[in-house]
């Protein structure tokens, strides 16, 4: 029996393990990939994190959080949970080959990049469509590309990617970019880039290797236009990992964990709180990961004095 | 240990008359690094007579990554007498390759 079980291991599970090893909590961090990190490992190189002047890159920084937590005493399996069971005082966490049984329990899954939906974009993942630009750019050394959306991560990936490929566009829905000022500065800079505003990609079209192409509809004009490109990258926000938890706990209608105003990371379980990307929340950053898997610690550790449990 | 693919032992590989798994990776790929571990293994784990595990950097061998059209790594390709039986892309768990690999068997 543990005393805190924490499902998923980027930032913020990876954070909480480490304040509730430092509580000296018996505390469990499940996580589905070999490896932890989350999507800190998607990210090349990380710019706002505090206390790295210099950048870096996000393997390193999840290999540090990792070590960190694992030196004062937190337990890291590598199982993907298929299923929980929250609704009983004692919490329990089904992997295939093991369960897991606590008195408390942070969901930390995170989210994962959000599909278009369109025709042709199932078909040609990994074959033109990508959803990491540091995986994948390298592929498209002078080639042209596509880049869909316009938040931080998209114009941040498309300047990573402009490094390789000929040209690259932009394609959002909206006529500005929502990123943050001093990356659409530095996107405006690149000569690189192209944008094409008000617009949405239809379809994509790589069926012959001479002949690639997507469709895409300009909103404002109805227009629809054919553009030449090798590759899609797509960037166009985050799914949350809840699937697991329908029916236990109360998710928003996009699926990310409820959250009431002033509730400390909590769910409507108590002794179950949330941490990181997969709550409801507006600003999703490796910074505040961080700080809700601290303070999801903190409250279990409460939790389990208050309960006397 | 996962055996490294070039373009000249590919052929002999891959028609073996064996299951061939190939991991797409390249240094610079950090999600790759994911995949070594299972990957590791799975190649100690199964039947050496029935499986065999690859991988290919890229980079080197960039011929083989062009005529499978690969252009996201981590990517998995799984080989049965010469041809491509399944792909997977991205870090997947343990588990999900040995089904897609027992399927084939």
């Amino acid at each position: 029996m543990y005393d805190l079980i924490i499902i998923g291991g980027g930032p913020a599970g990876l954070t909480a393990g480490i304040y509730a090893a430092r509580y000296k909590l018996k505390t469990v961090l499940i996580e589905k990939a070999p490896f932890t990190g989350g999507q800190l490992l998607k990210t090349s190189h990380i710019e706002n994190y505090p206390g790295f002047d210099e950048q870096v890159l996000g393997y390193d920084l999840a290999t540090k959080m990792e070590n960190q937590a694992i030196r004062f005493g937190l337990e890291v399996k590598k199982e993907p949970v298929t299923k929980i069971e929250f609704s009983n005082e004692i919490k329990s966490v089904y992997t295939e080959e093991n369960e897991y049984h606590a008195k408390t329990a942070i969901i930390a899954t995170g989210s994962q990049p959000r599909m278009l939906g369109i025709p042709g974009e199932k078909e040609f993942y990994g074959r033109g469509v990508s959803y990491c630009g540091t995986c994948d750019a390298p592929f498209f050394k002078d080639k042209v590309v596509a880049v869909i959306g316009g938040g931080n991560t998209a114009i941040e990936e498309a300047l990573y990617i402009a490094k390789y490929a000929s040209r690259v566009y932009i394609i959002h829905r909206r006529d500005e970019l929502r990123a943050d000022k001093i990356c659409q500065e530095k996107a405006f800079a690149e000569e690189k880039m192209e944008f094409v505003w008000d617009s949405i990609i239809k379809s994509i079209d790589f069926q012959t290797s001479k002949d690639r192409k997507i469709t895409v509809f300009n909103k404002k004009t109805n227009e629809e236009s054919k553009i030449k490109v090798d590759g899609v990258f797509v960037f166009i926000g985050l799914n949350p990992n809840t699937e697991i938890f329908k029916g236990q706990i109360d998710l928003t209608k996009d699926r990310f964990i409820a959250q009431k105003p002033g509730e400390q990371m909590k769910t409507n379980i108590a002794g179950v709180f949330a941490a990181g990307d997969v709550r409801d929340k507006e600003l999703r950053q490796i910074v505040n990961a961080a700080g809700d898997g601290a303070v999801a610690a903190f409250e279990a550790n409460k939790y389990l004095t208050e309960h006397n449990i | 240990m996962a055996l490294a693919l070039t373009e000249e032992n590919f052929d002999k590989i891959v028609n073996s008359g064996k299951i061939v798994l190939v991991d797409f990776w390249a240094e610079w790929c950090m999600p790759c690094k994911m995949i070594v571990p299972i990957f590791e293994e799975l190649a100690n784990e199964m039947d050496a007579e029935k499986v065999t595990f690859t991988k290919c950097d890229v980079d080197s061998e960039r011929n083989i990554a062009i005529n499978y059209s690969i252009t996201s790594i981590p990517s998995i390709l799984f080989f049965k007498d010469g041809k491509v039986m399944d792909q997977v892309v991205g870090a997947v768990p343990k588990r999900m390759l040995v089904d897609r690999i027992n399927e084939l068997i």
